[in-house]
């Protein structure tokens, strides 16, 4: 599904991720396809997310947390120093795990990162609500009451208001951190979907603990076990015919 | 099959039923405490309205009173031969000096919280936040004095202002609303959850733009009601009012006039030697008036909150709902806020000239941190110059004899031991008392009872008896607890008159601080078959501990440092310390406003010496405290 | 787990420590005091002189606080006080606040009858001199009689500037400022009574200045305060007790003051002939029997020894004032 003749690649190389002492992430390498869905796999603890968020600079925000290497997308580092992470969030957006809109109204969550990059007039505000909802296949159900608080919507809704809210931003890259793993079959079925529409414009890269939803939904893998990046991927390859014993084990259930 | 959910009528009398309701005794032992805990306020409410209502309706019934000009009058003018009750330059007094404080107290402490919430770092508010809540404990009277003798003359030179003038108490009774806004603001603040921040940078948003967009407004209740404790504060003050702003009624709203407020009359006519009569009776009218104005002003509030939380800024097509105005003031001043956002866009279409580049966004960080920052500084010097003010005056008066001695007529020989041991239990009783009834109210509220129109009244109600002036409290503690229960001027009346003074400042917090803690956790432990009560008490409490204790803190500072609520129970002398509690006791803010009325300038230094001690002992409380709700606070990680 | 037991730990200390603070709190029941406590309450102008006298008498503890004489009198009536002290006199309104008639209550601050089980018995201990203050460069008013007082402090026809006050030399063409006491205070009751006839009664002739609000009178509960107004405004006046000036002479300029003419100069010595000079009392539950803690107390502050102390308080001793004072009060005990 991904685009083969695409040559748009964020490249990871050599990323060290240590918390405090801790060695998270360990000599990582990678190079990520843009306009395609990139799913990071593996057990608890691996540091999936931990790389995860190195792609959008949130891992700044952890007192203590320190990352070597580089990340390259289009010819610049993003983990210079000289990288500004405020406007690379705006290209690089992240939906939670938990759904965590804000305590405001429907309109108000996704008009929030519009405003504050400096969007006021009403019409176009109204236009990027709208188109956002849509795209979030959201718009349907919320239409009629962008004014209700978004904490009266349920799970799903809200973590489809999460995507929603990123969407608006207009970024590139669309960073997932285990976005279904609070939600009930039917409402992971719809973001699934989603993802499968988002990845036509946007470069979404997924972090799961959920084999089958990397399977279904994802053109590449990653599996990460202890930090370290074991084998990476064309998914169907990652998943058919693994190179690594510890992927195949991992596969076959015979441990996370 | 077996019905999991049988109700005891249809249960057969034979079948076990393993979950059948049983009785538990603790449980409800302890929902019986927290209902209690609950109804004290209305309790309290009852007394207070008892104790203003003799006074209130001698007063209505005296000849010489017309009920239309006590409303509407604007002469204030209670003795002589031609004397005039209109309360209209009391009403005005007290909107000058509590509206004109809480103008230039709330912004300036939400400023401060904001930036040791979100800006400051762990060492600088583990200092800073300490230091501020000891100014909570400073005594009023020190506050007067400081407006008196330093902001006063400034005035004076500057803006001609008065002698006895409005503005010198403004701006102290400002600086004496920011432990309070800042204190409730800041534990506000901290709770937001911290993935509500996460999400806002992923966002692209500058750390500016998600503190006061997205962690200000979800901490919106607890600041409002930080706001609301500061403004009652205010409303409340007698002292500096009447040491420097003036101790006549005057309808002006120029802050360089000489005037009083409702409160301060209360006081005036209450500790004077006036025989009782219409004039003393009018201060009783003038304490119900207020109690009921309070009442009104935080029923809007309320409604006003309710409003923030749960409505938006998108008009519904082009209209505006419109409520029944009677019965939502809140929607008038809503209403007003959204003319005012009108203003705002039209400005915005004239300024496309400058649109909202990164530079200009992280340009108004720059600024706006630097202006929070600042009010941290202006609160700091205003702290450090009165701080050195007292130290330097009663520094000299400092030794041993004066803690280990009893108070005397001769300056040299007077000491403080029995005023320390007083204020000493004092406190503890306080704490005894106000600690499980006002943490069982607020867990009641928060916890237990559901969202009906009894529990919003009784919020309400504990709302206001935050506004009460502490005189009121100092004639109710005299009916009830040293008259009608007959404890007489002891250290019990004392302590029971303190904890329903403090009470509301430890419900208001502790309810803030239960609110904070993310429902999930009730869930889990609900989940694994925990008790309602079990619930609470392995699971929320602990977790709210950070925000408790702060109203604990904050409760006893200003505990230890009123003198009105005990002026009627407290003595000035004694040559022994009491040994019961039935026993009389001295206390230090007694001792500290005797001694600063005194006419020799020694006993002016001993009293602030005495402040110093007291400032001691504070400091050492809240230091305890405050390692313990340091831990608490550390351990969140959610 | 550390944290279970840390929590078990601390349940028994406190635990232990309820149990200490609860018997503390009520070991005084016990009654072992050996001295006998007297409560003393109510004016603030007696209270410097109740500290005094109970600071020096030996025979029983004396438990004093202040409040006013409202309170003080209120007290008593209800049985709370032993001593009230007053800087006025009982009134109807206070026997009428406890549910007793007010005609009980005579001009003379005596009752005809007791209330509720409790007769006031009023007792002279000392007196107060006021005296009238100005700015120390104010060199035009060295002396004021009654009606220049009457000119000055009431709101009949009254002069708006110091030139405007008959009988003043030189005086300046400046707006008069009064810095004084509140009208809850005994202090300006006892001064208008003084300067406006009938005052207090339906029929008093005028009223203060402060009822006037023309804003020249600035009143203020705190004599400290006043005394600082009056050294901070060259064209201030104002009065305050005795006791202000005599710890301050420095800082404001005392008035010789006449009833008509013969002016007299503010001081204790001179309390005989200087017209602004009050008593003050102290009221108890009847006449204390022999044997009565009261009865020793009293004893005490109208003797030698307790009246020795008066003056060292900024007050004036009774026998300056008429020596049967003394005499007469002792012998009831």
């Amino acid at each position: 599904m991904s685009k083969e003749n695409s040559n748009k690649v964020i490249h990871v190389k050599n990323v060290d991720v240590f918390y405090g002492n801790n060695h998270a992430i360990k000599d990582v390498t990678m190079d990520i396809e843009e306009k395609s869905v990139t799913a990071f796999i593996g057990p608890s603890g691996c540091g999936k997310s931990t790389l995860l968020r190195c792609l959008n600079r949130m891992n700044d925000e952890i007192v203590g947390c320190k990352t070597n290497g580089t990340i390259i997308w289009r010819d610049i580092d993003i983990l210079s120093e000289e990288v500004d992470p405020v406007p690379l969030r705006r290209k690089a957006g992240m939906v939670f795990q938990k759904p965590n809109p804000f305590p405001k109204s429907i309109y108000d969550n996704i008009a929030y990162g519009s405003r504050i990059h400096g969007i006021r007039d009403k019409d176009k505000l109204d236009k990027i609500v709208e188109k956002s909802l849509m795209d979030a296949a959201l718009f349907g159900e919320v239409g009629d009451r962008l004014e209700a608080s978004a904490m009266s919507l349920s799970g799903g809704q809200q973590q489809r208001l999460c995507i929603a809210r990123t969407l608006a931003i207009k970024p590139e890259i669309i960073l997932m951190d285990e976005p279904c793993s609070a939600l009930d079959p039917i409402a992971t079925a719809k973001i699934e979907d989603l993802i499968n529409t988002l990845k036509k414009k946007y470069t979404v890269v997924i972090v799961t603990h959920n084999m089958q939803q990397a399977a279904r939904i994802s053109d590449y893998t990653g599996f990460f076990y202890l930090g370290e990046l074991i084998e990476f991927g064309k998914t169907k390859q990652i998943f058919e015919n693994p190179k690594e014993e510890l992927t195949e084990n991992y596969m076959t259930g015979r441990f996370g | 099959m077996i019905k999991l959910w049988s109700s005891k009528s249809v249960q057969k009398e034979n079948d076990e039923n393993p979950f059948k309701i049983k009785f538990n005794l603790k449980e409800n032992l302890i929902l019986a405490f927290l209902i209690g805990s609950a109804s004290v306020a209305i309790l309290v409410s009852i007394a207070i309205i008892f104790t203003l209502a003799e006074g209130s309706i001698s007063f209505f019934t005296d000849p010489l009173v017309d009920i239309l000009e006590f409303f509407t009058g604007a002469r204030w003018v209670p003795s002589g031969n031609n004397p005039s009750f209109g309360m209209l330059p009391l009403v005005s007094g007290t909107l000058l000096i509590a509206g004109g404080a809480l103008l230039i107290g709330a912004p300036l402490g939400l400023a401060a919280a904001l930036f040791l919430s979100e800006f400051a770092s762990d060492r600088l508010r583990s200092i800073v936040k300490p230091i501020i809540e000891v100014l909570a404990g400073i005594p009023s009277i020190v506050y007067g004095f400081f407006a008196l003798l330093i902001i006063s003359p400034i005035l004076r030179d500057t803006f001609e202002a008065s002698y006895f003038n409005a503005a010198s108490a403004i701006i102290v009774i400002a600086i004496m609303l920011l432990p309070i806004v800042i204190s409730i603001s800041d534990d506000a603040m901290k709770a937001v959850p911290h993935h509500l921040r996460e999400s806002s940078l992923a966002l692209g948003a500058t750390k500016w733009e998600t503190s006061t967009k997205v962690v200000m407004p979800a901490a919106s209740s607890g600041i409002i009601a930080s706001i609301l404790l500061g403004l009652s504060r205010a409303i409340g003050e007698t002292m500096v009012v009447l040491l420097a702003a003036g101790s006549i009624a005057n309808l002006t709203l120029n802050p360089f006039d000489e005037t009083m407020t409702m409160s301060a009359y209360i006081a005036k006519v209450a500790t004077g030697d006036i025989p009782p009569g219409v004039a003393v009776s009018a201060g009783f009218t003038v304490g119900l008036v207020l109690f009921i104005i309070t009442y009104i002003i935080n029923m809007i509030a309320a409604r006003v909150v309710i409003r923030i939380k749960t409505g938006s800024t998108v008009k519904k097509g082009k209209k505006v709902r419109f409520h029944n105005i009677l019965n939502n003031f809140g929607s008038i001043i809503l209403i007003f806020i959204k003319i005012n956002s009108k203003i705002k866009n039209i400005k915005k279409y004239l300024r496309k000239s400058h649109p909202l580049t990164l530079e200009r966004r992280y340009l108004k960080q720059k600024i706006g941190v630097n202006i929070i920052g600042g009010s941290i500084i202006i609160t700091a010097v205003f702290l450090v110059f009165l701080l050195l003010n007292i130290i330097s005056q009663g520094a000299s008066g400092l030794s041993a004899t004066f803690l280990t001695s009893f108070p005397s007529r001769f300056p040299s020989k007077a000491g403080i031991l029995p005023v320390i041991i007083g204020s000493v239990y004092l406190m503890l009783l306080t704490l005894f008392f106000a600690a499980p009834l006002g943490v069982g109210a607020a867990i009641y509220l928060n916890e237990f009872a559901k969202d009906t129109r009894y529990t919003r009244f009784i919020r309400q109600i504990i709302q206001n008896l935050s506004g009460v002036p502490s005189i009121v409290f100092g004639l109710v503690g005299l009916t009830i607890f040293v008259r009608l229960f007959n404890f007489g001027p002891s250290l019990l009346s004392g302590s029971l008159t303190l904890t329903i003074m403090v009470l509301p400042i430890i419900i208001v917090a502790t309810e803030e601080a239960l609110k904070s803690v993310p429902d999930s956790f009730r869930e889990a432990a609900r989940g694994v078959g925990s008790t309602k009560w079990q619930t609470v008490h392995h699971h929320v409490l602990p977790n709210a501990t950070p925000g408790i204790l702060t109203g604990i803190i904050l409760s006893l500072s200003r505990a230890i440092g009123e003198t009105a609520p005990i002026l009627f129970i407290a003595a000035v002398f004694a040559k022994t310390v009491p040994t019961s509690i039935f026993n009389g006791f001295l206390a230090l803010p007694m001792q500290i406003f005797h001694w600063t009325t005194m006419p020799q300038e020694e006993f002016h230094i001993l009293a602030a010496s005495t402040i110093i001690v007291l400032l001691l002992i504070l400091f050492s409380m809240n230091t305890i405290a405050i390692i313990i709700r340091h831990r608490a606070q550390v351990r969140r990680d959610w | 787990m550390t944290k279970g037991k840390k929590i078990k730990l601390n349940k028994k200390l406190v635990l232990i420590l309820a149990i200490t603070f609860v018997s503390v709190a009520f070991s005084g029941c016990l009654g072992d005091n050996e001295k006998p406590t007297l409560i003393q309450t109510g004016s603030s102008t007696v209270l410097p002189l109740a500290i005094a006298w109970a600071e020096e008498f030996h025979s029983a503890e004396i438990l004093v606080s202040s409040g006013g004489s409202s309170h003080g009198i209120n007290a008593l009536l209800k049985g709370e006080a032993d001593l009230a002290d007053a800087s006025r006199l009982i009134k109807g309104s206070d026997y009428d606040k406890v549910g007793c008639s007010a005609d009980l209550v005579n001009e003379d601050g005596t009752v005809s009858a007791a209330c509720g089980g409790i007769l006031p018995t009023k007792w002279i201990v000392a007196y107060d001199v006021l005296a009238v203050v100005v700015n120390t460069d104010n060199t035009w008013t060295n002396q004021l009689n009654y009606s220049q007082l009457y000119e000055i402090f009431s709101d009949d026809n009254p002069a708006d500037y110091w030139d405007d006050v008959s009988g003043l030399i030189n005086a300046p063409h400046k707006k008069i400022e009064i810095y004084a006491p509140d009208e809850a205070s005994g202090t300006y009751d006892f001064f208008y009574e003084e300067i406006i006839p009938k005052w207090g009664k339906d029929e008093q002739q005028a009223n203060s200045r402060l009822d006037a609000g023309d804003g020249a009178y600035h009143p203020s509960a705190d004599d400290n305060v006043i005394l600082n107004a009056i050294n901070d405004n060259e064209y201030a006046i104002g009065y305050f007790g005795f006791a202000y000036y005599k710890e301050n002479k420095d800082a404001v300029s005392p008035v010789w003051i006449a009833e008509e003419d013969d002016y007299e100069e503010p001081s204790l010595e001179n309390v005989a002939n200087y017209p602004l000079a009050r008593p003050l009392h102290i009221y108890t539950d009847g006449i204390p029997n022999a044997g009565d803690p009261v009865n020793y107390y009293l004893t005490y502050i109208l003797g030698e020894e307790g009246q020795s102390i008066v003056p060292d308080i900024g007050y004036v001793r009774l026998s300056l004032v008429s020596e049967n004072f003394v005499t007469d009060q002792l012998a009831k005990l």
